[in-house]
């Protein structure tokens, strides 16, 4: 890989270069089954003052989905301060499932924040005129992936997110189900974005008490 | 069968209700329009209706309502002669006025307040569960018109489980969306999961599918029936041979083993509190802290397509959860409760098209069913440890 000097900055800001890269093998020790992740691996709640109950982002066997597990989030406020990405090629890979009511005037969201991300926020926005897909932290997605009349409640979706730093573009792919159980497939090529930010470094998930998010894979790869 | 027939001819349009769970009264046929509702028969003013169309294909028939007897995602349909069901969709339906327009072939479409639910769907659903070891269907008794109130029992032949668990559905002959609730909780105990087979090993379920199973075959209201209803048969001098059995039977077969109980139920069609999934819970203190314990669970671990939350338990005294009689209500829970056995007893409120905000249907209904499983499951095994220690 050519190096470059994105690369260069942020291997230098890189706490760890052996984690440079972010996954969450939550089939895997020292994730259990019914137990809260928090305190594992680096998650922690955002807030000092949060007290959790050990519900609100939990490991689950998934019954809808043959008991694969996932990460159970409703109410969540947690972080994770993984190390920088290290490439000028960075792949973020997102599965994730919801449920949610029928969509009415009150906001009901997940946001993932990826600190830098050049598309911004991913997030699920359950309101007339939302979805999945990037938002800016404001009520309104600013780009919608898969609108909200066509997300299915309990069906996976693949978020799969190439960012190429040489280029300032970005590629976004979405596989899943259409409300309507059909295969779904959305892809946009080359989205340009002003390079502004640094290398991809931790992360925020905040979620609505009155939906829930299913996270089977959440992985930061450097490329 | 003393079914309900109504054939109003007009060209060859067909308003037919001769079938189980038929019901509909037709005020009127004036060409492509048909003024029709409910027929209340020997109830209060309800709002069940299911009627068949035939002849009508290639044309388009606009149904007039009262819009108090259509809820909130519009009329059920069916275009395989109740087998499934869809909402037509409320934006279908305007005024409690709604059309249709019927495809070339249709010669049997069917259109009701809900999603119909009689013995030959239950009897579909039981059909893949037919040689299993664990699924006993027997006869609860015969009812006042002579059919064979069918009596399900799960649960391991070869020995006596510690804990008992009674479900009755249909309490309210037209309620029909409790009966898929019912399905889910029989698919949840019986399931390849650990949960599943915790409950199959470690307790009896004795399921009345339904109560008042001449009022379901026949398309009753059942809700206020006079003198008054299968669930206002609980108390002393009970005349239902449905409830006479189930209050002789249940506690002979539960042995003095814990009993948990649900009465499940649908609610009035539409509006506030009716839109809501409600675990009504008992007089005492005992039963609401209970019931707690359950409905925490239930929050907690629920995967399917509704999102129950606790704080929706209605409690004894508060909305419709109520009865001015002195001690437990005469209802199928506070008879229920009423056993020294029982550790828990609960009406269960399912609403017909919306609970809070998300779709009712068949599917989604027996995905919270699952879920009800799952929780009951959870809360016996709290129960089980509490006993060991």
């Amino acid at each position: 890989m050519k190096p470059t000097l994105f690369a260069l900055v942020a291997a230098v800001l890189s706490s760890s270069a052996l984690l440079a890269d972010f996954t969450t093998p939550f089939a895997s020790p020292p994730y259990t089954l019914d137990a809260s992740i928090i305190g594992l691996e680096g998650w922690e709640s955002r807030l000092k003052t949060f007290s959790d109950d050990g519900t609100s982002a939990r490991l689950v066997a998934v019954r809808w989905d043959e008991y694969r597990p996932a990460l159970l989030l409703y109410g969540a406020s947690i972080r994770n301060d993984f190390p920088s990405t290290t490439s000028s090629k960075v792949r973020v890979t997102v599965r994730i499932a919801f449920t949610f009511p029928t969509p009415g005037p009150h906001l009901l969201q997940t946001r993932i924040l990826i600190q830098n991300a050049p598309f911004g926020e991913i997030a699920f926005k359950c309101h007339p005129g939302g979805g999945l897909g990037f938002g800016d932290g404001t009520p309104q997605l600013k780009k919608i992936l898969v609108p909200i009349e066509q997300v299915r409640i309990n069906a996976y979706y693949t978020l799969t997110i190439d960012v190429d730093y040489d280029a300032a573009t970005y590629d976004v792919a979405v596989t899943g189900l259409k409300r309507d159980g059909s295969p779904l497939s959305v892809e946009e090529k080359g989205i340009a974005f002003e390079t502004k930010g640094g290398a991809l470094k931790g992360l925020d998930l905040i979620t609505a008490s009155s939906a829930r998010t299913y996270i089977q894979q959440l992985r930061i790869e450097s490329l | 069968m003393s079914l309900l027939s109504v054939a109003t001819a007009f060209s060859e349009l067909a308003i037919e209700t001769n079938f189980p769970g038929g019901n509909a009264r037709v005020e009127s046929v004036d060409g492509d329009t048909v003024t029709i509702g409910p027929d209340n028969r020997d109830s209060k003013p309800w709002f069940y209706w299911n009627f068949a169309v035939k002849g009508a294909a290639g044309r388009t028939v606009t149904f007039v309502m009262n819009p108090m007897h259509i809820g909130t995602r519009g009329p059920g349909v069916s275009t395989d002669g109740g087998v499934t069901w869809k909402w037509l969709g409320v934006d279908a339906v305007k005024d409690g006025t709604f059309s249709y327009a019927f495809p070339p072939e249709a010669d049997d479409i069917r259109f009701s307040v809900g999603m119909p639910y009689v013995k030959s769907n239950f009897d579909r659903f039981l059909a893949s569960y037919q040689d299993h070891p664990f699924v006993h269907q027997e006869v609860l008794t015969n009812t006042g018109k002579g059919r064979p109130a069918p009596l399900l029992r799960l649960g391991d032949p070869k020995q006596k489980a510690p804990y008992a668990v009674g479900l009755t559905a249909r309490m309210h002959s037209s309620e029909m969306m409790g009966s898929y609730l019912l399905e889910g909780l029989i698919q949840g105990v019986l399931a390849d999961d650990e949960r599943g087979k915790w409950l199959r090993k470690n307790v009896e379920f004795f399921i009345v599918p339904f109560a008042d199973f001449d009022g379901v075959e026949e398309g009753d209201q059942g809700k206020g029936r006079s003198p008054h209803d299968h669930n206002r048969d609980f108390g002393d001098g009970s005349i239902y041979p449905e409830v006479i059995a189930i209050k002789d039977r249940l506690p002979a077969w539960a042995s003095g083993r814990p009993l948990v109980f649900f009465d499940i139920h649908d609610p009035a069609l539409k509006g506030d509190v009716f839109e809501v999934i409600q675990l009504l819970s008992g007089e005492t203190p005992g039963q609401e802290a209970a019931l707690v314990d359950y409905a925490t669970l239930l929050e907690r671990d629920q995967q399917g397509e509704f999102l129950y939350r606790k704080n929706m338990i209605m409690k004894f005294g508060t909305g419709y959860n109520k009865i001015d009689v002195e001690g437990p209500p005469p209802i199928a829970s506070g008879w229920a409760r009423t056993l020294p056995n029982c550790i828990l007893g609960a009406t269960i409120e399912f609403p017909y098209a919306t609970a809070g905000n998300m779709e009712v249907n068949a599917e989604s209904t027996r995905s919270f069913g699952r879920d009800m499983a799952w929780a009951l499951a959870g809360f016996l095994q709290k129960k089980s440890q509490e006993e060991k220690k």
